[in-house]
């Protein structure tokens, strides 16, 4: 049994036990600035919303297509890297991207929620040359660029959103 | 101890009520015995630390400072919160009934005769503010945290979210109060079932948020208007700080070359 799991109604009461670190530590939790997760923690956190089952995030919103059933069950991973995506599902996970981004209060849920936006972009793209809503080219390059520039993102995504840009370029091949 | 002497107060329960929001609620005398006994005791046991031969007084004299002071009507009432922080009047108030006890002492040894040692060599023998009452301090922000903390933890079980506690519990307490590292984003997430991202944010930032709202609600308790919440705790922190000057030095060094 781990420490967590353990009823332990005297947690706050080893406050009277503790040094100015220990006190300073908590009470630095008043700051609202302070960033929840540690830096190198986003990779994990990526990954942890690309495995993520799809309906886990889009059915709260009323966001899951009819037409993508088959892929209740998938993971935002085995969707967006899929070959041939419903076109209606990646616009769903666009908006919830979207969406994640105007809501999230914290700072580093948003800059997940973008690079799944811009991830969802890419598949539009390089999966059925479509794009998922009115992006501009610049702003979708820049978009794409930032992403890229995320050291916690995964090297399978990086690809997706390259080859976009490349799509991007030369859209007659 | 004067064995005729009954405690006037039993050691204060800090699961106990916070019914009040105000700085009025520290006109509730038994409140504030209760809720401050333990913080006033360590800054007694400070004061006297000293002089030895007057130890030994330091339960009656805090029973004696509480009787005849803090619970004698119309002494709390003069306290006004434009004059400065409330615990800053039980430090101060306490600290000069000591004196008055310890001269009259020093008199009656005399014969009634004017004590030997002047009254203001007796109040400079009193060791200053650091670090006595950096004793007080801290058992003040004990005693402030782990209010916070069991408020915090009846809101989140009261409002069906236990799991927040459980997190915030996790991540945040257990590793500053045994001083390790906390546990990593993917150990929380496979230990609490969380399914997203969002969710995992979203339970530690909903506990940061109650931590804050406990926070303040308790200091409101005896600290009027957001303004003097806000210069509460950010006392405390500086307070903190001037503790750990280790620590502080390497926030300058980060600083400089930065």
């Amino acid at each position: 049994m781990n420490s967590a799991d353990r009823d332990d109604p005297d947690t706050t009461q080893t406050i009277f036990l503790s040094g100015p670190k220990s006190l300073a530590r908590i009470l630095a939790q008043d700051q609202a600035e302070a960033a929840l997760w540690e830096p190198q923690e986003m990779r994990a956190v990526w990954q942890h919303q690309m495995r993520a089952p799809i309906e886990a995030d889009l059915a709260p919103i009323g966001s899951s297509p009819q037409e993508a059933a088959e892929f209740s069950d998938k993971s935002f991973s085995e969707v967006l890297h899929h070959a041939n995506p419903p076109v209606a599902l990646l616009k769903s996970i666009k908006n919830f991207a979207k969406q994640m981004i105007k809501d999230a209060e914290d700072s580093q849920l948003k800059e997940i929620a973008a690079a799944l936006y811009y991830t969802s972009y890419a598949a539009g793209i390089t999966r059925h040359g479509q794009r998922l809503g009115g992006m501009s080219d610049p702003e979708l390059r820049g978009g794409f660029e930032w992403a890229l520039g995320r050291v916690w993102l995964d090297e399978k995504t990086k690809n997706l959103i390259e080859e976009a840009m490349k799509a991007m370029e030369s859209p007659g091949e | 101890m004067n064995p005729e002497t009954q405690p006037l107060v039993e050691t204060p329960q800090l699961s106990g009520e916070f019914p009040g929001t105000v700085w009025m609620e520290v006109t509730d005398r038994k409140t504030v015995v209760n809720r401050y006994f333990g913080a006033l005791r360590v800054y007694l046991a400070g004061l006297l630390a000293r002089f030895p031969e007057y130890r030994n007084e330091a339960d009656d004299w805090l029973q004696d400072f509480i009787k005849d002071k803090i619970l004698h009507p119309g002494w709390l009432e003069k306290a006004d919160p434009n004059k400065g922080r409330f615990r800053d009047l039980l430090k101060s108030s306490l600290r000069n009934f000591v004196t008055g006890e310890m001269r009259k002492r020093e008199t009656a040894k005399r014969g009634g005769k004017l004590a030997v040692v002047a009254l203001d060599e007796l109040e400079q023998e009193i060791p200053g503010p650091e670090p006595v009452s950096a004793s007080f301090d801290m058992a003040w922000l004990q005693m402030l945290l782990a209010e916070t903390l069991e408020k915090m933890k009846e809101g989140c079980a009261a409002s069906e979210n236990a799991h927040v506690w459980k997190i915030f519990e996790t991540r945040v307490l257990q590793p500053a109060l045994e001083g390790v590292e906390p546990p990593p984003y993917e150990e929380l997430v496979a230990r609490f079932g969380l399914r997203s991202p969002a969710q995992a944010t979203n339970a530690l930032a909903t506990g940061k948020r109650m931590f804050a709202r406990h926070l303040r609600a308790v200091i409101a308790q005896y600290e009027s208007g957001d303004k003097a919440v806000r210069a509460e705790i950010d006392s405390l922190r500086v307070f903190l700080n001037k503790l750990m000057p280790e620590q502080n030095k390497n926030l300058e060094e980060k600083a400089l070359a930065t």
